[in-house]
């Protein structure tokens, strides 16, 4: 599914944490259980200048965390210059926090306060919003084999406007059509991956929030949303970004990168 | 469901169906009792006056509990239901005590030996033999099986609405009216005892067999009544002093809570239950902010709900309170290296020109001081209760130098004050 689960190295309780998710998930994901570990190099004028190299202390302190904490596991260390975007091997998935508000043409998994994909012992659905765009799509191609590898159901969520001149209380009368091919196809990809995929539609007034209620509703276990291409104002991404207490994966273009 | 079902359905049509046949039962026990002389029919047909009276009360207290919420009852009038049951099971009870009682006066006047004690006891009741004449026995034995099956099915439907419908008052009385059939079934075996084993079979006579059936299945009836009473008695009483739901549903609660992402701890959980509403007051952990608390609480609550009212419950009332972890209050400090107009944080404790001692709260840094470099840093240190000191790249000197002390040398994640949250100037 994933070749690489890369993670950002970062000291303290936060950072361990993230890496313990991403050792989870490479067990859990990825063939070979690989996982790059990614650490900042720092210019570090003040350091030279009073003789020592913090690069070589930070990557001392990579093998000691590493020796502990990669039991089972193929991992290989890159570096990159701290403030810049690391170069991420070919098919990899990121887990990181602080780099989930930037596009970085990789999916992105952000754990939040959780130690594991299967740290709760509640097998909760997949949330896998869309709209009438092709991200839900995306998004969708993304998680389906995922959820195949984690054996968990998924929930197609569209929430939509009410349109004017249909006087039906059933939500699903007032899809446009894009939005309806999409859920069609999503159920379809579903069924190609032999996931259990049921589509909850709504006419909420606040899409992140019902995409929220949604994903707590059903005790979801992940969440699942891709980024549009272009970059407008507002970003439901971000939104749920700040409010959502379950692990969030988003799907970003791989062409994002280029254009941000 | 068809109107007639719902109608069916309808606890008050219930009820009035148990009225009816409550008249009918007394009216033919106490007139066919009367025309046979037989004072065991009779005063099965008063009993059942008495059970008429308890159907009315029954309708009373399914009238009050129905009345809807208001300022003054905010969980409603629900509780009077159990006030009911807990009356019945009490009357149950005594029912099952005094059938007891009479069951073994009547085996002890059966065995010679023992005749006379029961009539050394004024208060016990005398032993009074069941008698069935020719004529009466066919009458005997119709009223009394037909108010067996009519107590059986009346009891059954009793029950089954009232559980579908919330209404323990007529669960308690479906299971009072399920007695009363036991009761009648008892005293249905007894007639028919009286009436083979007194003719005779082979030549000989089993007439000496009735009392010892008949009372035994007496006292195995009380055990099974006094059970019952209890069962009603002891789970009303636990809802009117608002006992807790049970370790079982603590447990699930806690369960959905933890496994809830974003729930890090439950410091406790309160349950009872007011009427056919289940209570629940729980506390959690969580490091969350205000905004993702409230899609917490919404889920939580979603899935508490659905798991009571999945239960025994009709309704449930949860109440989720949200706290941050301790702030785990302590003091570090850091060793500074002020040197050609640069300030960062020393390797190890040779480089360090002065202390920087930290607040922490929550492993964030609310407060600073500097202390220029003393000589005997340790000292320092442990006077200002300092549980850690902290330098980027810290040697075994450090650590020896530390040896003997409590605080203990760990590793600054950088060398750059203002990365760990220091502002210095």
């Amino acid at each position: 599914m994933f070749d690489w689960i890369c993670v950002i190295f970062r000291l303290g309780p936060q950072g361990k944490a993230t890496f313990c998710f991403a050792g989870d998930l490479a067990r859990t994901l990825s063939g070979d259980k690989k996982v790059m570990v990614l650490v900042g190099e720092e210019p570090g004028s003040a350091a030279r200048l009073a003789g020592f190299d913090p690069n070589k202390l930070q990557m001392d302190r990579v093998k000691k965390l590493l020796a502990v904490n990669s039991e089972g596991l193929t991992v290989e260390t890159r570096t990159y210059t701290t403030g810049t975007l690391p170069e991420f091997p070919k098919n990899s998935l990121l887990v990181d926090r602080h780099l989930a508000a930037r596009r970085c043409g990789i999916p992105i998994m952000v754990p939040f306060e959780e130690s594991g994909i299967n740290s709760r012992s509640s097998r909760g659905p997949i949330v896998i919003p869309f709209g009438d765009g092709l991200s839900g799509v995306r998004a969708g191609r993304l998680t389906l084999p995922l959820a195949h590898t984690l054996r968990r159901s998924v929930i197609f969520y569209h929430t939509s406007w009410r349109e004017p001149g249909v006087t039906s209380e059933d939500p699903r009368d007032h899809m446009c059509t894009t939005a309806r091919a999409n859920m069609h196809e999503l159920e379809h990809l579903a069924s190609l991956h032999e996931v259990p995929a049921t589509s909850v539609i709504e006419m909420t007034d606040d899409t992140a929030e019902g995409i929220l209620q949604c994903t707590m509703r059903s005790r979801a276990s992940l969440l699942v949303m891709a980024r549009r291409l272009k970059p407008g104002i507002g970003c439901y991404v971000t939104r749920i970004l700040e409010q959502s207490p379950v692990p969030l994966l988003i799907s970003n273009h791989p062409d994002e990168r280029r254009l941000a | 469901m068809t109107k007639i079902t719902r109608a069916l359905m309808n606890p008050f049509v219930v009820m009035w169906l148990v009225l009816v046949m409550y008249v009918l039962k007394s009216v033919f026990k106490i007139v066919i009792g009367g025309m046979l002389h037989s004072p065991m029919i009779e005063g099965d047909g008063f009993h059942n006056i008495a059970d008429l009276f308890e159907a009315i009360a029954i309708i009373v207290v399914l009238f009050v509990s129905k009345r809807p919420n208001c300022v003054d009852y905010p969980y409603g009038r629900k509780n009077i239901e159990f006030f009911a049951s807990l009356l019945i099971g009490a009357s149950l009870i005594l029912l099952a005590i005094r059938f007891a009682v009479t069951s073994a006066v009547g085996i002890l006047s059966t065995i010679p030996a023992t005749a006379q004690i029961p009539s050394q006891f004024s208060w016990l009741p005398q032993h009074e033999p069941v008698v069935v004449t020719a004529e009466s026995f066919p009458w005997a034995i119709g009223i009394t099986a037909v108010s067996v099956v009519l107590s059986y099915f009346v009891s059954r439907y009793q029950i089954s609405v009232g559980k579908a419908t919330g209404h323990v008052s007529l669960v308690a009385d479906g299971e009072e009216t399920a007695s009363d059939g036991v009761l009648e079934t008892v005293t249905l075996i007894g007639v028919l005892a009286e009436h083979f084993f007194s003719a005779r079979w082979f030549g000989m006579s089993l007439a000496f067999m009735v009392p010892w059936v008949e009372y035994s299945l007496g006292l195995l009836v009380a055990v099974l009544i006094a059970r019952t009473g209890w069962t009603l008695f002891r789970s009303a009483m636990q809802v009117l002093l608002q006992r807790s739901l049970g370790e079982e549903h603590q447990k699930r609660i806690e369960e959905i809570c933890l496994t809830t992402p974003g729930i890090e701890a439950v410091t406790s959980i309160r349950t009872f239950r007011i009427g056919h509403t289940a209570v629940c007051l729980a506390s959690l952990v969580s490091r969350h902010n205000r905004p993702t608390l409230e899609h917490l609480k919404y889920g939580l609550n979603c899935a508490l709900r659905s798991y009571l009212l999945d239960g025994e419950f009709k309704d449930a009332d949860i109440h989720l309170k949200f706290r941050y972890p301790e702030p785990e209050r302590h003091r570090i400090a850091y060793g500074l290296t002020r040197s050609q107009g640069l300030l960062y944080i020393s390797p190890a404790m040779k480089d360090v020109t002065s202390l920087l001692i930290c607040d922490m709260e929550d492993n964030k840094v609310v407060r600073a001081t500097e202390e220029p470099m003393p000589p005997d840093a340790v000292a320092l240190l442990k006077l200002k209760r300092v549980v850690a000191l902290c330098l980027f790249a810290p040697d075994d000197a450090d650590q020896t130098a530390m040896a003997g002390s409590s605080i203990v040398i760990r590793t600054s994640v950088s060398y750059v004050p203002a990365v760990m949250g220091l502002e210095l100037q």
